[in-house]
């Protein structure tokens, strides 16, 4: 019991405002740097040094961008409803706080992923939008992270507001494997005929490792964007303590 | 080189998507900077003003002493 | 415990009856959207009997959630709802006696109503009979997801639009395997998988989702 205290204690201490904000402050540069270079690198990678697709010539390429764009549209939303569990249950501000500040990251992650999987269908499927498994579940998700949105701004009370979307986004995530099947299982009804082409089911290596620094690279980036909204946020909630005053008079 | 950037007759497809991937993860990374620029400034003025209203209120405080 | 659950639902039902509107308009609302899919689209048979059951099952979601406002709204605003978030009742138990009334004045109406609408979309006896018990594990997974909905948004002046983007993605399996069902068994194909799921599914939200909305209501009364 004593360790458990301690660590409760650590992530208190840790948690608290102007600790994160000194901490966060700190790895920024690192997480964003680490990111830029993982980016820039898998992009020129996957662009110019993977060999062409034999099925589909180099339109594949936007592979790079469009899994590690859905994988992290997955991503953010579990991180969404892990940090608003965590913020109901112990009652940890910044908790509250990352989730807020993940939801329009995590929306501009499922809209690349929409727009980009659109963009490789056009001259796969040989139109902008088909019902495919993967790009409907995409736009429900997609919907999903609206309402989280609409709903963080419709309630007045920041509080209030937080609360009503860690257990939306708690109710949200229950329901995506479910959603996810559902939507699998019509698709598989009705469109037995039509391969689904954005399905890479064995992947040679020289496509995997741009693939993997991408993925890296986008979740470092999330890591980066993340930290930083959040910052702002604790930095407005804070304005009237001491230490806010302190650093915004120091600049 | 050139070639190599007409992607077979896909270059615009794949162009667009690294293109667009560019310009919403800019959008996101860079709005955050701007939003705190905001914030320092607002916040400044703020204590600003409260420095100001203190100040005031004191001297007021004097004058009405002496 | 028992007892605060049955009064509570009497007291519910009482009130229901005393205003019909309230059963009598999603029904009605039911009845105009099947209606004017004909119309809209073309009035020959074969069209219909394909896309009869997702209209009607479309319809019977929209009827179900367009009526989730009368679930708290009337006992947020005269005060009722803090009083039974206070009483040493569990609140859960209080919030599935009104869920309860809520799917015995909107859905259980429209379950009775389907046979009909089947028949104006040129469903099969086989296929009217399918709809039925789609709507009879249907309709009370749409109270209890709604029920969640409505109590996150209680409190807002205009809720009506934001409960829409809230609950509809989350109906979404609930539309894909009824509608589904009703199709096959036009079909003539075999249906127990997708019952089989809507009643786990069902079984699934009875359990949770009272808890969910009494943390929702909740989080909206403080």
């Amino acid at each position: 019991m004593n360790i458990w205290k301690s660590v409760m204690k650590f992530i208190y201490h840790f948690a608290s405002p102007k600790h994160f904000y000194r901490i966060s402050g700190k790895l920024i540069p690192w997480f964003g740097g680490l990111a830029a270079i993982l980016l820039i690198v898998g992009s020129i990678d996957g662009l110019f040094f993977a060999p062409v697709d034999y099925q589909q010539g180099d339109s594949y390429r936007i592979i790079f961008i469009h899994v590690p764009a859905a994988w992290m549209s997955m991503f953010v939303y579990m991180v969404m409803a892990t940090s608003g569990a965590i913020a109901l249950i112990w009652k940890i501000k910044l908790a509250d706080v990352v989730a807020s500040s993940s939801a329009p990251i995590g929306a501009a992650f499922t809209l690349l992923a929409l727009v980009t999987g659109s963009i490789w269908g056009k001259p796969m499927w040989g139109a902008w939008w088909v019902w495919d498994a993967r790009l409907t579940s995409e736009l429900i998700l997609l919907f999903l992270y609206l309402g989280f949105m609409a709903l963080e701004s419709a309630i007045e009370d920041p509080r209030a507001a937080a609360r009503a979307c860690a257990i939306l986004a708690i109710v949200g995530v229950i329901n995506i494997p479910i959603i996810h099947y559902s939507v699998e299982w019509w698709n598989t009804l009705h469109q037995g005929a039509t391969v689904t082409k954005l399905d890479t089911p064995s992947i040679h290596i020289s496509m995997l490792i741009p693939l993997l620094l991408m993925a890296l690279g986008f979740k470092l980036y999330y890591a980066t964007v993340v930290l930083m909204r959040a910052r702002n946020k604790v930095l407005y909630a804070e304005q009237n303590n001491g230490w806010v005053k302190a650093i915004i008079k120091a600049q | 080189m050139l070639e190599m950037l007409q992607m077979g007759k896909y270059g615009a497809y794949v162009w667009s998507s690294y293109g667009l991937a560019l310009f919403i993860m800019g959008y996101v990374a860079i709005k955050p900077i701007m939003d705190k620029k905001l914030i320092v400034k607002e916040l400044m003025m703020k204590y600003r003003r409260e420095e100001h209203q203190l100040a005031n209120k004191q001297s007021e405080n004097k004058q009405e002493q002496s | 415990m028992y007892n605060a659950f049955l009064s509570l639902l009497k007291r519910d039902l009482r009130l229901a009856f005393r205003h019909k509107s309230e059963i009598l308009n999603p029904l009605f609302f039911f009845v105009i959207v099947v209606t004017l899919f004909p119309l809209g689209i073309s009035p020959e048979k074969q069209t219909l009997a394909e896309i009869g059951p997702g209209i009607i099952w479309v319809a019977a979601l929209l009827a179900s959630m367009l009526s989730l406002d009368s679930l708290f709204r009337s006992d947020f605003e005269d005060g009722t709802l803090e009083l039974m978030l206070l009483s040493e009742y569990p609140l859960s138990v209080m919030v599935l006696a009104k869920i309860l009334v809520h799917w015995l004045i909107t859905g259980f109406p429209i379950i009775l109503f389907s046979p009909l609408l089947g028949t104006v979309m040129f469903l099969s006896p086989d296929a009217i009979v399918t709809l039925m018990i789609t709507l009879l594990l249907g309709t009370p997974i749409l109270s209890l997801i709604g029920a969640i909905g409505m109590a996150l948004v209680v409190a807002l002046k205009r809720g009506g639009m934001l409960l829409s983007l809230l609950v509809l993605p989350l109906y979404i399996p609930v539309l894909i395997f009824s509608a589904n069902a009703v199709g096959s068994s036009m079909a003539g194909l075999a249906i127990s998988g997708q019952l089989y799921f809507l009643a786990a599914f069902m079984v699934f939200c009875l359990t949770l989702a009272p808890i969910a909305t009494s943390a929702a209501l909740r989080v909206s009364l403080e």
